[in-house]
């Protein structure tokens, strides 16, 4: 068994102190997974792509949080993922029976490497919690006075001025989609708290839950 | 009652509860991707299995149920997570998952004495399967049944 032929210009150790977060394509071993570096909250994949009979291929390649958190949302597929961020370097690296062989840097990708166009299958992962506070964890570190991105997973988090304001009215505009974590109260906390911490300081914003019946959600927090 | 001795076992106490306490002997039907002309991999757990060699990043990948058979309920379920599974892979990738997987399933008659099993998916009907010592599931086909038509493709039941 044969694998591509790889061009390399340049052997260059990843320089990053990478953490393994969870495995987001898993079968019968891992095919795609998510790793963070420590230092500076990056995330970058590893994505089984080739092997012969001694070693498997990973191709190792940086994606931008946010896309992340849009393909775990299957809002975009992994081609779309890859392409997240456009001038990165990508690695190989080569793995035989539990052993690091080799890990280098390649300029160019074998078309037959790219990533394929389907989207996330929550059934194909594992430990998805993890990975939903990863990114959260980044979106609180990286708060700008211009940066609002808030991901799907507040959907049950409504936003109401304070009494100041002398209004009860939603900011709808404000209310932002979709994923639930309705089997993860502490994980809701974290969110909440990311999210105040997200507020400017002069803000004064109230985040509830919008309370469900029959959830595990069904129970109101003040902050 | 002296314990049953599990094939593999001197991997199977390197991890903690293994096989887990959840796991029961069983006498059923079950199904397992095979290759037509049965090779010796056909029936090794994937932690044993040496050629191809594993996707092992660390030691995490080396779990409990790396040390027992995949094997699914029905033979609707076997067909579509083999065929979701091969046909996610990249091109050049498929005809390696057959290599590695097999092109056609059988149908083997579980009894209690075989082993236990557990861990079921409720989605995809797939359960993980820990041999007894002296268990042989290979003695236990009843039927082999192809995967691919003549023309290549996947045969949908």
């Amino acid at each position: 068994m044969m694998m591509e032929k790889l061009l390399t210009t340049n052997k260059s150790a990843l320089d990053s102190n990478l953490v393994r977060i969870a495995d987001l394509i898993y079968f019968e071993g891992p095919l795609l997974v998510l790793y963070q570096d420590i230092q500076n909250d990056n995330f970058y994949l590893y994505d089984w792509v080739d092997h012969n009979n001694d070693l498997n291929r990973w191709l190792i390649y940086r994606v931008d949080y946010i896309a992340l958190n849009e393909y775990i949302n299957g809002k975009i597929n992994q081609f779309e993922l890859y392409n997240s961020i456009k001038r990165k370097k990508k690695y190989i690296a080569e793995i035989g029976k539990n052993k690091l062989h080799d890990i280098f840097e390649i300029d160019d990708v074998p078309i037959k490497y790219l990533p394929p166009e389907e989207y996330f299958d929550i059934s194909d992962s594992n430990n998805i919690s993890k990975v939903k506070i990863a990114i959260l964890k980044v979106i609180s570190r990286r708060k700008s006075e211009n940066e609002y991105i808030i991901p799907h997973a507040f959907s049950n988090i409504r936003i109401r001025r304070d009494s100041q304001e002398k209004s009860n009215n939603y900011f709808h505009k404000n209310q932002y989609p979709i994923t639930t974590f309705k089997h993860e109260l502490s994980s809701v906390k974290i969110i909440v708290e990311y999210f105040n911490q997200l507020q400017p300081r002069n803000s004064n914003i109230k985040v509830r839950f919008n309370p469900q019946r029959n959830s595990i959600l069904n129970k109101r927090i003040n902050v | 009652m002296q314990a049953k001795k599990f094939k593999y076992a001197a991997y199977l106490c390197q991890s903690q509860n293994c096989p887990p306490d959840s796991y029961i002997e069983m006498e059923c039907d079950a199904y397992r991707w095979i290759h037509s002309t049965i090779t010796k991999n056909d029936f090794l757990p994937r932690n044993i299995i040496q050629n191809p060699p594993q996707r092992i990043l660390d030691d995490s990948d080396l779990m409990c149920k790396g040390y027992g058979l995949s094997l699914f309920d029905t033979n609707g379920n076997a067909i579509k997570t083999y065929t979701k599974n091969y046909s996610k892979r990249r091109a050049h990738l498929r005809q390696s998952f057959i290599t590695e997987y097999g092109d056609s399933f059988c149908l083997i008659k579980i009894e209690s004495s075989d082993g236990l099993g557990g861990d079921k998916n409720k989605e995809s009907g797939h359960f993980t399967f820990h041999e007894y010592e002296d268990s042989n599931l290979e003695e236990r086909i009843i039927n082999i049944f192809n995967i691919f038509d003549d023309d290549g493709k996947i045969i949908n039941n």
